[in-house]
């Protein structure tokens, strides 16, 4: 057990035995050692089930939007004590963005907050490992060794080094807030951010001509199965009814013509490129100038699409256009809702 | 084959751009036929999502047409739009959909022939890149 883990650990006993707080999120270890998963801890027995390790890939802050959104039980008080969660410095932009949307309010959650040195993606780790044919599976946690710059593996007897760029998840090395922005607990040593942002994934791109890049998408999107993953986990979208389920409207004897006028069927449930495209630059136009880009959606994907580049073009447009940039500030008003004389308007004619 | 005509979605503002279509019609000027205006309110009453539902379902090209800033009837409603409409322009241009596709322009209601002028501008411009296949919807046929 590392210090951070044991610090969580205590912090989390004095808390849910002083009542402080209704219920703490963190992470615990998952079905292999280079997994780990979201954790909900409610008891204070349970606080041995935490841990911190470089595979905490989740961001939490998406639980608090779907607790909010859950309804109360008939009969039942609502606690007004704060959720306890773990929040790292790429995920405290997420929550100081909801907090300056006026979505969560400060005293509603409890944050302790870590240093973060960067997360292991586990897909790209396995993928590594099943081709140096090692059983990962069958590894012990203190098998796995990370430092700062290699992932050391003992495995029998033979110890194998990866280097750690190869296996961060992509938004890790041009981290700009790897220390934890809003918190009421700091744990670990801060740790250095990165000079700045790398586009150079995004400008790839757009260096394409117009049908090369209709082809790369293309290919990509056509994959999609809108399982709708990235949508749920994102902890920015928290609206109840979202605007690409639409179709789903029921009609009936009673449904008024401004209900049906007012819920006009955007996207349809039929899976191909125009719809999937549709899709995804709705989502899209509805992130500008809110997406903290955590990686979170590109994560999810069952496909593997790689949605980040929409993210991170998403992010370098609005800085570049507006010199904003969302989740640094609470007081911040919201891009799309303020507008300056100068904005650029060359496109218009 | 006859040549290919482009059907252009036209969301014309209520206070300027309409009322400069009707002064283009007034004074009798021409203007091309390939336009399908629909009258809203504000051009901050369009949302990007029209535009995209119109080059998917078949649009070949789509024009916003608004108050000059400064001028708008409800104040600032274009100043918003315009915010909204420079990401979905990127957006698009990003995903390899032609910028010309979806045009953006301020009309007053006292510019009937600029009314003119930009039409022709934005089919002519339409019309050289030829029929939008990549968003359209599959099924959908003239």
């Amino acid at each position: 057990m590392n210090e951070i883990e044991a610090a969580i650990q205590d912090k989390v006993r004095s808390l849910l035995e002083a009542e402080k707080i209704q219920f703490f999120i963190g992470y615990e270890k998952g079905s292999d050692p280079i997994h780990s998963a979201p954790c909900f801890v409610k008891e204070p027995k349970d606080v041995e089930r935490l841990v911190w390790d470089p595979f905490c890939a989740h961001n939490l802050v998406t639980f608090i939007i779907d607790e909010k959104k859950r309804e109360l039980p008939r009969g039942e008080e609502p606690d007004s004590r704060p959720i306890g969660l773990l929040v790292k410095g790429c995920d405290s932009k997420a929550m100081i963005q909801l907090m300056s949307e006026n979505k969560i309010a400060r005293e509603e959650v409890y944050i302790i907050g870590v240093c973060c040195n960067g997360v292991i993606d586990s897909t790209k780790l396995e993928k590594i490992l099943t081709e140096k044919s090692i059983d990962f599976e069958a590894l012990a946690e203190s098998d796995i060794q990370v430092d700062k710059d290699s992932v050391v593996i003992k495995y029998k007897k033979e110890k194998v080094s990866i280097a750690k760029k190869r296996v961060l998840l992509d938004k890790c090395p041009d981290c700009m807030s790897p220390n934890t922005l809003v918190y009421d607990d700091l744990l670990g040593d801060s740790v250095e951010p990165a000079d700045s942002r790398d586009y150079t994934s995004v400008e790839e791109i757009e260096a394409l001509s117009l049908d090369k890049r209709w082809e790369f998408w293309k290919k990509l999107l056509t994959r999609c199965i809108r399982c709708s993953a990235c949508r749920n986990i994102c902890p920015i979208c928290y609206c109840k009814e979202c605007a690409v389920d639409s179709a789903h409207q029921v009609i009936t004897p009673k449904t008024t013509y401004q209900e049906k006028a007012n819920k006009g069927t955007w996207i349809e449930q039929t899976v191909d490129l125009p719809e999937n495209l549709f899709f995804h630059l709705t989502r899209m136009l509805h992130m500008a100038g809110r997406c903290i880009n955590c990686g979170e959606c590109e994560r999810v994907c069952p496909m593997n699409i790689p949605l980040s580049l929409l993210t991170r073009k998403l992010e370098k447009e609005v800085k570049e256009l507006f010199g904003y940039e969302p989740g640094k500030d609470v007081d911040a008003k919201p891009l799309m809702s303020t507008f300056e004389e100068d904005d650029p308007g060359d496109f218009i004619k | 084959m006859s040549e290919f005509e482009p059907k252009i979605v036209a969301f014309l503002c209520k206070w300027c751009s309409s009322a400069g279509a009707d002064l283009a019609g007034v004074s009798r000027l021409e203007y091309k036929p390939n336009v399908i205006p629909i009258r809203v309110m504000c051009s901050g009453r369009v949302d990007p999502l029209f535009v995209l539902k119109a080059l998917k379902e078949g649009a070949d090209g789509v024009l916003v047409s608004g108050c000059h800033p400064g001028d708008c009837h409800y104040v600032q409603g274009n100043m918003f739009a315009r915010r909204r409409f420079i990401i979905l322009k990127k957006l698009l241009e990003f995903v390899g959909i032609h910028p010309d596709r979806f045009q953006v322009s301020w009309v007053s209601a006292s510019e009937g022939t600029k009314f003119t002028k930009v039409i022709d501008d934005v089919v002519e411009s339409v019309k050289a890149l030829g029929p939008q296949t990549k968003f359209k919807k599959v099924g959908i046929d003239e």
